[in-house]
């Protein structure tokens, strides 16, 4: 059973990933925490969900799911963070913000399921399994692992080898700096706020089709464990999310088969406490000094 | 001769007044239900209902020629302080003759004592019969775990007889906790034992790891406590995982038509005791879930039929409480209510001393992904 739930917890892991990396993005770009993540997650499964539902086949879906959701999340950063930036208070001011904003989304996917849970058709995506000795394994979960791979390599790609990266990191270190030597922040805000929600669209529909569930209220759960990702992997960190988000999918699926199943939110937010106590800077991030992407 | 005017002007008088109809009379109904939050899957279709049924018996002079039922309904955001608030402006502000609680049991426990103080009849979804204990006022519209439950419990010692029973159940929802103990006490009395006892969150939605610990303990029989949707997604999960295909189900009575939607042929063989059958050919029922369907665009669940049953015994207790009615005469009406017309069960509600309803919930078992009774 061992295998099964390390099969089963690389997959979730990776979703995990997927979802927490679009939430440090932003954090460590802009030092905000956007509480709205969630509705954009669940705004690109709700966008795939009615794009499969019209008949459009599942890739154009999940383009239309990440191009969706990337613009919603843009929206949220015009209508709860732009207006706010110059404010001062730009911290706590944008929690406050994002969690309003994130109601929106959760009122707006509430009507639009009228409170249903809402699935994918059964024939949306082949339903296949495959045995290797004591793993079984479906071709959604290998499809599944290939999409998140591909998306987080693009991702750094973007990240470290483009000049529209090097933007993004400029900015994160000191704005004013960037902005005098050339760089446009609202693109970067843009850019930035855009990929963070097409990694979230993404995520919610993978989280949609592995678990025949979309509802409005389905981002919840996810972004509390995106906290714990994000803070175990290190505030900001792009690797330490990725690392962090295979390590709590893995040691989450272990928990469940191997303990008591009541006991395992207890033992994430326990290991949680310990990297707290232990490196406060959690695995990825370097003590006392404020972490981003900028700072590689 | 003035004695005959002063009798003439009496009568001009009364005939005067006789010739205005009499003042219609508006008896108010609260909705207090979760509109928006984790349990708004419930309080919507609920709510939805209660304004279905309440249009219905005032389009058809339910109370009489000109009364009719005022409906106040409010989101309670399955919070307690908001419950609390929206109780008192019931009682103080609406002057609600009663309230149509929600469903949540942990809450329900926890505002039964306020309607002692507001002295106002609460009728309430909740699965759980402990605020009973709290308040006179408290009401319950559907039975007790153990009224709803043990009808299945006996079929599976019965029939079943399951030598490999894994039981999940949501153990953060005080239903799903005592439907289980329904169902697992008297199994375990007869000397069935669980082989595998897991416990899920309301908001999960991965459950393979679970799935694949359950899949290698090889059940014959699992009990699902879990909400329709979600006992669904885990039914189609097990089965990814390798649970047999020829695994027998229990469930809820929550389970019903969402349950058969999303779980499509997975959950074939499940057996539930039900507390809305929608293939019920009751013309109540007919009649229900056609104006549903075609008011929402959507069939109705379980809820909405809860919802809907619930409003026709509270607009039965107002009526049985004619003229005048009081908060008391209607808590009295629903003490003696014997046989009222609801779409639950055999579509009849009879409130019995303990204040535990009795409806007749059926055994059913999902053949063709439909429910049937089970034999």
């Amino acid at each position: 059973m061992i295998a099964q739930q390390l099969v089963n917890g690389i997959v979730t892991g990776s979703v995990y990933a997927l979802f927490a990396l679009g939430f440090t993005l932003i954090f460590g770009t802009f030092k905000i925490l956007n509480l709205a993540h969630a509705g954009v997650f669940m705004s690109g499964a709700f966008i795939g969900y009615f794009a499969v539902l019209n008949g459009l086949p599942l890739w154009l879906a999940l383009v239309l799911a990440m191009i969706g959701s990337g613009l919603i999340s843009y929206i949220v950063e015009l209508g709860a963070f732009a207006t706010i930036r110059g404010s001062g208070q730009i911290e706590f001011g944008a929690l406050i913000s994002s969690i309003g904003a994130n109601l929106c989304l959760m009122s707006l996917g509430q009507r639009l399921s009228n409170t249903k849970v809402l699935r994918f058709p059964f024939e949306t995506f082949p339903v296949e399994f495959y045995e290797f000795g004591p793993v079984r394994f479906s071709f959604l979960q290998v499809i599944i692992l290939l999409v998140v791979v591909v998306l987080l390599m693009a991702m750094m790609f973007y990240l470290y080898k483009t000049s529209f990266g090097r933007q993004i990191r400029a900015v994160s270190g000191n704005e004013r700096v960037a902005s005098l030597l050339g760089v446009n922040p609202g693109l970067v805000y843009f850019q930035t706020f855009f990929i963070s929600g097409a990694l979230a669209g993404v995520a919610g529909i993978m989280i949609g089709l592995s678990f025949n569930s979309i509802h409005f209220y389905m981002g919840e759960p996810y972004l509390l464990k995106a906290f714990v990702v994000v803070v175990l992997g290190g505030l900001g960190s792009v690797h330490g999310a990725v690392v962090a988000g295979m390590l709590l999918g893995i040691f989450q699926n272990l928990a469940v088969a191997y303990l008591p199943s009541a006991l395992t939110e207890t033992i994430i937010y326990g290991l949680l406490f310990v990297v707290l106590l232990v490196k406060p800077s959690g695995l990825f991030g370097s003590e006392g000094v404020q972490v981003g992407v900028a700072r590689r | 001769m003035r004695g005959i005017s002063k009798l003439r002007g009496l009568l001009l008088a009364g005939a005067v007044l006789g010739s205005f109809p009499v003042a219609a009379a508006e008896y108010t109904i609260a909705s207090v239900k979760a509109l928006t939050g984790p349990l708004a899957f419930v309080g919507v279709p609920e709510a939805n209902a209660v304004k279905m049924a309440v249009d219905e018996l005032n389009a058809s002079n339910y109370l009489g020629a000109g009364n009719s039922i005022k409906l106040v309904s409010n989101d309670d955001q399955n919070d307690r302080a908001q419950i609390t608030t929206l109780l008192t402006r019931a009682a103080k502000v609406d002057n609600a003759l009663i309230v149509l609680g929600g469903a949540n049991s942990v809450l329900m426990i926890a505002v039964a004592p306020l309607l002692n103080d507001l002295q106002i009849p609460m009728i309430s979804t909740a699965q759980t019969a402990a605020p009973l204990a709290a308040s006179k006022w408290y009401l319950k519209v559907t039975a007790s775990s153990e009224l709803q439950v043990a009808p299945l419990a006996q079929y599976a010692i019965d029939k079943i007889k399951p030598q490999r029973l894994a039981a999940i159940w949501g153990r953060d929802n005080d239903g799903h906790i005592n439907n289980m103990k329904a169902f697992m006490g008297p199994l375990a009395a007869k000397g069935f034992k669980p082989i595998a006892e897991e416990t899920i969150l309301i908001s999960d939605t991965d459950f393979g790891a679970l799935s694949t610990k359950i899949a290698a303990a090889k059940p014959d029989a699992v009990w699902l406590g879990a909400n329709a949707a979600q006992a669904a997604n885990l039914v189609i999960q097990l089965k990814q995982a390798g649970v047999s295909s020829n695994v027998v189900l229990f469930g809820t009575a929550g389970l019903g038509v969402d349950y058969l939607k999303v779980g499509g042929k997975a959950v074939e063989n499940t057996y539930f005791s039900i507390d809305y059958n929608d293939q019920s050919t009751n013309p109540m029922n007919v009649r229900f879930a056609q104006n549903y369907q075609k008011r929402f665009n959507t069939p109705p669940d379980n809820w909405a039929a809860v919802g809907y049953s619930e409003t026709m015994i509270a607009a039965r207790a107002i009526k049985d409480s004619m003229p005048n009615p009081t908060r008391e005469k209607v808590l009295d009406a629903i003490m003696k209510m014997k046989g009222a017309d609801v779409v639950l069960g055999g579509g009849k509600w009879t409130q019995k001393a303990d204040r535990i309803p009795e409806y007749g919930p059926a055994v059913m078992v999902v053949r063709n992904n439909k429910p049937v009774p089970a034999q």
